[in-house]
């Protein structure tokens, strides 16, 4: 609650100071606040280390950038069995990104969650690499230098052209669903999902059948990802195939471990300290990579919950 | 396989009138050479203890993970309140009824023991997928939670997690989840496993007081707690029953003497 109150009242001191790339930069915040939070949600919870999550990104915001493309040529995406135009209209392209992304996990859960540990990890990684490849060769699509916007998504009663008024957007989106989140783990449901990664095989025994609730687990936290995927292709007004390569993935699963898992606000922290961090650090030296890696150690060593975990105790 | 003996069961009243609660009917199970559950029969009486001994190897935690369907046998028959539950999965509806603990404390060691408990009760009442309401403001799950709690004597731990719970807190609280599925059937792994004699002594005052309640199959080593609480008692000796009935006839039975007691007078010293 009071992560949200800071983050509402953020662009007050950023315009008053004439500071608007500030405003960016925690857009960015925000969005990769909310990838992050979502992984949290079958990480932190759910106990499923996944190292493709940017999968769903590339899905959401690919989503964007190909109709928005074909809104642009003028060509249907599809000529059978039904003609598909391109639209910028976010009301249409928005829930049909989340829809997709959310099916896109669906498909790869059942599949990957049947394996466990090393093997979960590998098989989403491969599968995101595969989304990765996918767009890459999609020449007709841009390829490997990606598809630019000429502008961001409509939507009603809003300008989403101002940098303002998109903040507080991300912003609504990651409140709702850090809202939602906060409900859903302390539900039936989300006890059932914590049970799965303290011991699945007692609730098994039990006779719950964890496999479908660690599915929808995975399915919502994809559709939340493939959300942050629209805003940042929104954001950026670009997509690239380089949201979705496996780096991206690490990053934010670093966001997770860095913010403190298992918090879902944590990760939001995580996000805002990797970026602020890239942000600056670039400006030194284009190897503040070297900087981040002992601070990143410091941070698991001796903060079992990341920052969270020590802002939380310091109260 | 010439020396086994066809074993008539008795329930020591000497007429079997009620269906059995689970009838284990010929079940085999090896892992390639090595045979561990051949041929196993095995009725257990709505309402009895029926507890299960036998040598370390002998197959008693393969024959309860059997039970339970953690494993799936080659051949032979399951059945449970007149269900074949044989090759159902764990979560399949005819299973519901039966609870089990493990010799291994499995709980949810991140979660308070009110947590533990909690979620046990709500597995019980079925629905899992109700994504906003609070449970822990939900009075249908702490209510019943609560209720075992007292009953276990956890109550003064509620809010401990079950990590930091005591070895012997630990096996309580395992039990406590078992009870909170309201079994009709209870299987018990060695509830003793690691007890000292003083917590030995009280878990078999509490499972003493469940008796009647639930049809409870246990599988325990301590002696003293399996001959002063069971109706009746199976030997199981290299994956074969070699021996049931009333605690009398098997503290007498000489086969079982040699077979498992190693003709120590221990049985019958008491």
């Amino acid at each position: 609650m009071l992560l949200l109150c800071c983050l509402a009242l953020f662009p007050l001191p950023v315009i008053l100071l004439g500071q608007d790339y500030l405003l960016t930069l925690g857009t960015r915040i925000l969005i990769y606040g909310l990838a992050a939070a979502s992984l949290d949600l079958i990480l932190g919870y759910g106990g499923m280390v996944s190292l493709g999550h940017a999968a769903f990104l590339g899905v959401g915001g690919y989503t964007v950038g190909i109709l928005a493309f074909c809104g642009y040529e003028g060509r249907d995406l599809l000529s059978w069995p039904l003609a598909l135009p391109g639209t910028e209209n976010g009301l249409l392209v928005w829930p049909l990104a989340v829809a997709l992304a959310m099916g896109f996990a669906a498909l790869t859960g059942a599949v990957s969650l049947r394996t466990r540990g090393m093997h979960f990890i590998m098989i989403t990684l491969a599968f995101a690499q595969m989304v990765y490849f996918f767009f890459s060769s999609l020449d007709s699509y841009g390829g490997s230098d990606g598809i630019s916007l000429y502008g961001r998504n409509h939507l009603p009663l809003l300008d989403t052209g101002s940098d303002l008024q998109f903040y507080y957007l991300c912003l609504f989106c990651l409140g709702i669903f850090l809202g939602g989140g906060h409900r859903l783990v302390r539900s039936r449901f989300g006890r059932i999902l914590q049970g799965c990664r303290q011991n699945e095989l007692r609730l098994q025994v039990m006779g719950v059948a964890t496999f479908r609730h660690r599915l929808l687990a995975y399915v919502l936290a994809g559709g939340a990802a493939g959300l942050a995927g629209v805003l940042l292709a929104n954001q950026g007004e670009f997509v690239g195939p380089g949201m979705i390569h496996w780096t991206r993935s690490g990053e934010i699963l670093v966001m997770v471990l860095l913010g403190g898992m298992g918090t879902l606000v944590g990760p939001v922290l995580g996000a805002a300290t990797l970026l602020t961090l890239e942000e600056y650090l670039a400006m030194y030296t284009e190897h503040w990579m070297v900087f981040l890696g002992p601070f990143l150690i410091l941070v698991v060593l001796f903060g079992r919950q990341g920052i969270y975990g020590m802002f939380h105790r310091s109260r | 396989m010439a020396g086994r003996v066809s074993m008539e069961c008795s329930t020591g009243h000497g007429e079997v009138v009620e269906s059995p609660v689970l009838e284990v009917t010929g079940l085999c199970k090896a892992y390639g050479g090595l045979t561990v559950c051949d041929r196993v029969d095995l009725q257990l009486l709505p309402g009895e203890l029926h507890a299960l001994i036998g040598p370390n190897g002998a197959g008693k935690t393969t024959l309860l993970n059997l039970i339970s369907g953690l494993l799936t046998p080659d051949s032979g028959r399951i059945r449970f309140l007149g269900r074949d539950i044989t090759s159902q999965p764990l979560h399949h509806p005819d299973r519901q009824g039966m609870a089990r603990s493990f010799q291994i404390t499995s709980v949810f060691p991140g979660f308070t023991v009110q947590e533990n408990i909690a979620l046990a009760v709500q597995v019980r009442a079925g629905n899992s997928f109700s994504f906003w309401r609070n449970t822990a403001a939900d009075p249908d799950l702490q209510e019943p939670a609560t209720e075992i709690m007292e009953r276990i004597g956890l109550a003064a731990r509620r809010g401990v997690r079950a990590a930091d719970l005591s070895h012997g807190e630990q096996r309580q609280l395992e039990i406590a989840m078992a009870l909170a599925l309201r079994p009709r059937l209870l299987l018990l792994d060695e509830p003793m496993a690691g007890l000292g004699p003083g917590g030995t002594r009280k878990l078999t005052d509490l499972i003493e007081t469940l008796k009647g309640e639930m049809t409870i199959f246990l599988v325990e080593h301590d002696m003293d707690a399996v001959f002063s609480l069971a109706d009746r008692i199976s030997v199981l000796v290299q994956g074969t029953v070699a021996a049931c009935g009333d605690p009398a006839s098997i503290r007498r039975d000489t086969r079982v003497r040699e077979a498992y007691l190693g003709g120590t007078e221990r049985a019958a010293a008491d």
